[in-house]
């Protein structure tokens, strides 16, 4: 866990700056794209784009789906492990 | 080729998005399940989110365009807050934190991302193009 509370570290300051930053940023940029450069405006384009893509959207939530779902059973049974006071080497009683 | 275009639109976002979620996350002290998790959350609902909102949105212009996007944006992303926060507790439970401090990491990483991915995008899609106009030049 050492290397997230350096991460922690070193993002607690980074984070507003960059997002500071990119909100300055991004409307300039959008502007000399000429507005074109929107996430999703590809998508819109063709009525084909949408078929073609319903499929692998669709696959990538069931993924994503699946893994929460195992990731819940183990939690269920994570908290059902009763916890132990006693230290490593010693017994409860 | 729009179809080619369109894939590499979704992927790029979608790993954009989990970038930023899971770098916020981070701050939060939900250990490693816990960043697997918002990981998977993002993959559930980016990809819906963006092919949804891209049709509602830049595929029906009409006159009042602004305001009607404006509005559908934050009712979706209200919505991807809430189902996300539905997510993390369903499949955390208790094991990294309660479901207040869940809903917190929810927005902030909803928030983070709803800054950071259109830069990026917009970023690293004028890079591309800038270097295929150098490509196709020389």
């Amino acid at each position: 866990m050492a290397h997230l509370a350096i991460v922690r570290r070193v993002l607690i300051p980074v984070v507003p700056v960059t997002a500071w930053l990119a909100a300055l940023s991004v409307k300039p940029a959008i502007a000399a794209a000429d507005g074109i450069l929107l996430p999703g405006t590809i998508l819109a384009q063709e009525p084909t784009t949408w078929v073609a893509l319903t499929p692998v959207v669709l696959a990538l939530t069931a993924l994503g789906l699946y893994g929460l779902w195992k990731m819940s059973g183990d939690s269920r049974r994570m908290e059902s492990v009763p916890e132990c006071d006693a230290t490593e080497g010693e017994s409860v009683s | 080729m729009t179809t080619l275009y369109a894939f590499g639109d979704l992927a790029l976002v979608l790993i954009a998005s989990i970038g930023i979620e899971v770098l916020v996350a981070s701050l939060f002290d939900i250990g490693d399940r816990g960043l697997a998790a918002v990981a998977l959350v993002t993959l559930v609902t980016n990809p819906v989110l963006n092919l949804v909102v891209g049709q509602l949105i830049y595929g029906n212009y009409s006159n009042d365009y602004p305001r009607r996007s404006i509005a559908l944006v934050i009712v979706a992303e209200v919505a991807v807050v809430l189902i996300e926060w539905g997510l993390l507790v369903w499949a955390l439970r208790k094991t990294a934190g309660g479901p207040r401090k869940l809903l917190g990491l929810s927005v902030t990483m909803n928030a983070a991302s709803f800054v950071g991915v259109p830069f990026i995008y917009v970023t690293v899609v004028m890079f591309l193009t800038n270097l295929w106009s150098l490509v196709a030049r020389a």
